[in-house]
């Protein structure tokens, strides 16, 4: 390890060693070991560390609890979770097969105009049997 | 300030004393159990506020977004896939998107309103009102990173998520959230420096 890898290491992960990236933990552990400099480095860090953590959040507990109190309220006013063909959204399901049908129906009158010369039988069976001569 | 919670299983999932993990929690919450909801919320409120807290500097919107994120726990349970990443890994996401999700200017508090100094009178006061100094002044600092900069900061060293969970957590390779958590310490650094808060050698 190069002290400059280990500067940049210890700036960026702080002076704990165990919680640098394991990769590097076994070299930099050597390399404090041997160098009185990374040492006071270190030490130093520890400084820096100790602001930063004492910064975090003071969360109380009964702002905890009182949230989520507020949560399961919320929760109680939800419907139950249903199976998934409960919750399968007929409403959309259905407008299309609706649609579908009404394509169809479309199409069948677009079909009559486009062979009004020609005809065909309600039921399509006439003019499936004429023209094989039946 | 009434009992203020520790960190106990920093950046782990946490087991309860009937031995159940919080992926197993989590899989009987996919199935509708709200007894094991209410329970895996129990665990992971404090997380879930101080993150939102560390990364929109205001503790209203960070009630809001933890609210928020347990509901979505809780309509999406079943999208969570332990294949895919652990319950803690996932939870933290939601919050952190959910706080990145906010587009508005972080409303961070005015520091004079973070709250008072403890009044007191005993024999540790003045080491009390370094210390409440101190982390006044951190919190300044904080004010000038980043959103993203303060969930490196909060993730790995007030959750205390090793590096590679971190990375993770913010969909980053390992040596780019390294690089994110080296510009956000050296940016503290440089104004607590400002400030007088750390000496020029305590920062070389």
């Amino acid at each position: 390890m190069t002290p400059e890898l280990f500067d940049m290491l210890l700036e960026s992960y702080g002076a704990d060693l165990s919680r640098w990236p394991e990769e590097h933990q076994s070299a930099a552990g050597h390399y404090l070991r041997s160098s009185p400099l990374a040492r006071q480095a270190v030490e130093r860090m520890t400084v820096l560390d100790q602001l930063i953590q004492d910064a975090a959040p003071a969360v109380s507990r009964q702002r905890e609890d009182s949230l989520s109190r507020s949560v399961m309220a919320q929760l109680e006013k939800m419907p139950l979770q249903a199976p998934s063909w409960i919750t399968w959204d007929w409403a959309h399901g259905g407008l299309t097969y609706a649609g579908l049908f009404v394509l169809g129906g479309l199409g069948n009158l677009l079909t009559r105009f486009l062979t009004q010369d020609s005809p065909m039988d309600f039921l399509f069976s006439s003019n499936l049997l004429s023209p094989f001569g039946g | 300030m009434s009992s203020l919670r520790g960190t106990p299983g920093k950046g782990e999932a946490e087991t309860s004393r009937d031995g159940n993990s919080d992926d197993v929690l989590m899989e009987r919450v996919a199935e509708g159990n709200r007894v094991a909801f209410a329970t895996l919320m129990q665990r992971n409120m404090r997380r879930a506020l101080s993150i939102a807290q560390s990364v929109l500097g205001n503790p209203s919107d960070a009630d809001e977004i933890a609210q928020e994120a347990f509901m979505r726990v809780w309509q999406h349970a079943q999208r969570w896939d332990p294949d895919q990443a652990g319950f803690s890994t996932w939870f933290y996401r939601i919050v952190l998107n959910l706080c990145l999700d906010r587009r508005r200017k972080p409303k961070w508090l005015p520091i004079e309103e973070a709250g008072d100094i403890p009044d007191t009178e005993t024999e540790f006061a003045p080491e009390i009102i370094a210390r409440e100094e101190n982390r006044r002044a951190v919190t300044r600092a904080l004010q000038e990173l980043s959103e993203r900069h303060r969930a490196a900061i909060a993730l790995f060293y007030f959750e205390g998520l090793s590096s590679r969970q971190a990375a993770e957590v913010m969909n980053l390779k390992p040596g780019a959230f390294g690089q994110l958590l080296l510009r956000a310490r050296m940016a503290i650094k440089s104004e607590l420096l400002r400030q007088g808060m750390i000496e020029e050698r305590t920062a070389s």
